[in-house]
């Protein structure tokens, strides 16, 4: 069987690649090796987050710093993408939103988000379930929590909010007990809210809350505000139930994995995906090629028990991550990439930084492929395309320009290929 | 639990990134389910300094496989956890462990009167008594048995050849051969008319019933008469194909994970899934296919975990998109089931709850028949949705011109 497209590997710079290969009519394989990391974001998409000049400072304006970057940094992969960053957005949004996801944002303008920490973060694009929209109204905030469930304290989340731009008004931490002995999950607390009985329970006590504190007028009410953790259910339907029933502004505010968020991004992606007849290979691994005439013809791919076998396409987009996701190894003193073992940038550092959160970003993740202004890795070869955390120079962690980079590569190179 | 070097370094592989407790059908519904990765791989690394006991919440685990499907870093989760479940002290005779262990031998004593073991086992009253012994939930799906097993059906019926007819084997499964043996026959007749002849040995069960329920020495018994089998019919070139999914992913993989037994590894690359066959067919087969088959319309597909898990597509899903079925890949997850997991009594409720995500996307569209390749996802599939199934090959064969 002959595929148009083959991509390998499904974060979030495969999933926009094959995304795009299909709205394009192109017949495309996904072929995996473990889930991509994108279902362990928080749902927000960063495209850059620090001033070029000033790098302890945010950047108001993600696109008018890329473009000072491209300047400065030429290999850097958004010069390699800077003609399609407005265009790439745009698509992902509309996809989305055929799969019922929803972003808020754009690219000439950075948002803050609240943390489950009660810390600020900066990011591009947003689920409409993490918008404050009227900050200056807030009086009061109401933090709620769930009994057993660790990732998620409603008393810390308020004090440390006192850093943040949200105006000082009334906190009030409230902790629902639902009954579960045992540790709470983000997963089970989502599945748990997405049961009516359920969230009737936690309306009702929220509603006991803003009564007891004289706040429940019947009519919406802009000056309130409950912060929930990240688990309204696996689809917006919970986020708007609750803003409903409570009539005060809502946010869920995106912690630690399992993150619900993350996992609708992923699932409206895929779920597009699988409309428009895309198909997949999961739990299998690309271990060869064969290279006929300058173009990759096909590629050899193990299922779980070792067999092979050589699928064929027009071209193969490589979105196999950096070295969380396998795209990247390290071995005691060099770096490969194992399917097309492709040469790889590396960047030098010492062993033990002084401070491993460091703003400027530990070196070593600037290290992997380098590409042309198409995107191709090879010298030569025309229908093999590099794409997202795999791109060498760019450093995701220090820039927050994860997922930007990701959906942006992913765009051009299914453009092109 | 002997757990080999390999598997010890695949451990330590675990990068601790969640993305299997992200995943886990069973710990989003059931928090008494801690999680493939806290359960096994975290515990195991504890174990093998500590020797502390493995926690008996593992025995919630369903053995769906998806932690190893989703694991960026090769952890086989799924399976330690079997291994886990396995090294747990039995309480009491575990009858029904048993029985579901040795389904084959359920399947033959049904086969005395089948419509009247069906007509018994569905009665209330004996369903209580079920649940009241031996801990199967009254309220679960039981599989029905067919009217005749698949060696029966293939006693009747003699294909005919043009020229002499190459050889392949076939491992039908219990399912296939006490519960719906027309999965069976489409293959024969398919692959009659590429001029195969099929050979369907006495094999035992492949044992993926006797992992889930912690009876590994079940497991060892099929899985080394299986090999005595293999051995005797297996010729260089021959292909042994599998209708069945878990089958395949038992033969191809638990044999080895979880047994170490390295003798399966030569044969692994003569086991394929029927669709798998087909479609290095393609070719051939699209001349035999007639259009009238077009007619059937709004198809929905389910993946079965365990196809999944084995990494090789989804074989019958192409075929039938190509040639021409209106078909849409559901991407739901779990079916809940997990062969005999969901019919306990203390699992059943939670089988449901994960069935949910299935039934809610059967739902949202008409779909008129739902299609997957697993014989237990199908009986909770018709459980829950009260639509026909159907095993990709039955469709194509079907199709086929006369």
């Amino acid at each position: 069987m002959k595929y148009d497209v083959v991509v390998i590997g499904s974060g979030m710079s495969g999933l926009v690649a094959a995304a795009k290969a299909v709205s394009r009519k192109r017949n495309t394989l996904i072929i995996t090796k473990g889930q991509g990391m994108l279902p362990l974001t928080s749902g927000c998409i960063d495209l850059w987050g620090y001033q070029l000049d000033n790098p302890k400072v945010f950047a108001a304006n993600p696109f008018e710093e890329i473009r000072k970057l491209v300047l400065r940094n030429p290999k850097h992969p958004y010069a390699k993408v800077l003609d399609v960053l407005p265009e790439s957005v745009d698509f992902l949004k509309k996809i989305l939103q055929a799969s019922g996801y929803f972003l808020i944002g754009n690219i000439y303008e950075n948002r803050k988000v609240l943390t489950a920490l009660g810390t600020e973060r900066i990011t591009a694009l947003i689920p409409p379930s993490m918008v404050v929209k009227e900050p200056e109204k807030i009086r009061t905030i109401i933090a709620v929590g769930f009994k057993n469930y660790l990732d998620f304290f409603p008393e810390m989340f308020l004090d440390n909010l006192k850093n943040t731009s949200l105006p000082k008004g009334v906190k009030v931490p409230l902790t629902i007990d639902l009954g579960i002995p045992e540790a709470l999950r983000s997963n089970h607390l989502s599945y748990l809210l997405e049961r009516k009985e359920v969230l009737d329970r936690v309306a009702d006590e929220i509603n006991g809350t803003l009564t007891a504190s004289g706040l429940k007028t019947g009519n919406y009410d802009e000056s309130v505000l409950v912060v929930f953790p990240a688990v309204l259910g696996r689809d917006f339907d919970i986020y708007n139930k609750i803003t409903k029933t409570l009539a005060v502004q809502v946010i869920e505010v995106p912690g630690l994995p399992p993150s619900i968020p993350g996992q609708r991004l992923n699932k409206a992606l895929i779920s597009y995906l699988r409309k428009k007849g895309a198909e997949f290979y999961h739990n299998s691994e690309v271990t060869g090629y064969t290279i006929e005439n300058g173009r990759i013809s096909s590629v050899a791919v193990k299922d779980s028990s070792n067999n092979t076998r050589q699928i064929e396409a027009e071209s193969f987009i490589l979105a196999t991550g950096s070295f969380m996701g396998g795209g990247l190894l390290a071995k005691k003193d060099s770096l490969c990439e194992p399917v097309f073992k492709l040469p790889v940038v590396e960047y030098k550092q010492q062993d033990h930084e002084a401070c491993f959160l460091t703003i400027e970003g530990m070196p070593f993740l600037n290290a992997g492929l380098e590409v042309d202004g198409e995107l191709r890795p090879l010298k030569g070869v025309n229908n093999l395309y590099a794409v997202g955390s795999i791109l060498a120079h760019s450093n995701y962690a220090a820039e927050k320009s994860g997922l930007g980079v990701a959906l942006s590569t992913g765009y051009k190179a299914a453009s092109l290929a | 639990m002997n757990i080999t070097k390999q598997q010890m370094d695949a451990l330590n592989n675990c990068l601790k990134c969640s993305i299997c407790v992200d995943s886990c059908p069973v710990t989003r519904v059931d928090p008494r389910f801690p999680g493939p990765k806290q359960l096994g791989v975290d515990r195991l690394r504890i174990a093998q300094e500590t020797g502390e006991q493995p926690n008996p919440a593992v025995n919630y685990c369903s053995n769906c496989k998806t932690c190893e499907t989703v694991c960026p870093s090769g952890v086989l989760v799924g399976t330690l956890n079997q291994l886990t479940k396995g090294d747990l002290p039995r309480k009491g005779l575990g009858l029904r462990e048993i029985i579901f262990s040795n389904n084959s031998i359920l399947g033959k004593l049904m086969h005395i009167w089948p419509q009247a073991g069906n007509l018994i086992t569905a009665l209330p009253p004996v369903r209580k008594i079920m649940e009241k012994t031996v801990g199967i939930a009254a309220q679960a799906p039981m599989p029905a048995y067919s009217k005749t097993t698949l060696r029966k059906s293939l006693k009747g019926y003699q294909p005919v050849f043009t020229q002499t007819p190459k050889e392949v084997l076939y491992f039908p499964g219990c399912f296939t051969q006490y519960n719906k043996p027309e999965v069976g026959m489409a293959l024969v007749k398919i692959l009659a008319k590429l001029n195969y002849k099929v050979i369907i040995p006495e094999f035992k069960c492949c044992g993926q019933p006797s992992i889930s329920n912690a009876r590994l020495k079940d497991t060892r018994r099929f899985a080394e008469a299986n090999l005595r089998i293999l051995k005797q019919y297996l010729k260089p070139g021959m292909a042994l194909l599998f209708s069945c999914p878990s089958c395949l992913l038992t033969f191809k993989e638990e044999y080895k994970n979880i047994l170490g037994m390295e003798e399966y590894t030569e044969f692994s690359s003569a086991m394929l899934d029927a669709g798998e066959f087909l479609l290095k067919h393609e070719k051939q087969l699209a001349g035999l296919i007639s259009a009238s088959g077009k007619n059937i319309l709004k198809l929905a597909y389910h993946e079965p975990c365990h196809l999944r898990a084995s990494g090789l597509g989804t074989p019958g899903l192409s075929l039938l998109k190509q040639f021409g079925l209106d078909i849409t890949p559901l991407e739901a997850g779990c079916c809940g089931l997990s062969g005999s997991y969901g019919l306990k009594t203390e699992k059943h409720g939670i089988a449901e709850e994960i069935g949910m995500n299935l039934k809610k996307a059967i739902a949202a569209s008409n779909y008129r028949e739902v299609v997957t390749e697993c014989g237990m996802c199908s009986v909770q599939i018709k459980h829950l949705t009260k639509l026909p199934t159907s095993h990709p090959l039955e469709l194509l064969a079907m199709m086929l011109k006369e």
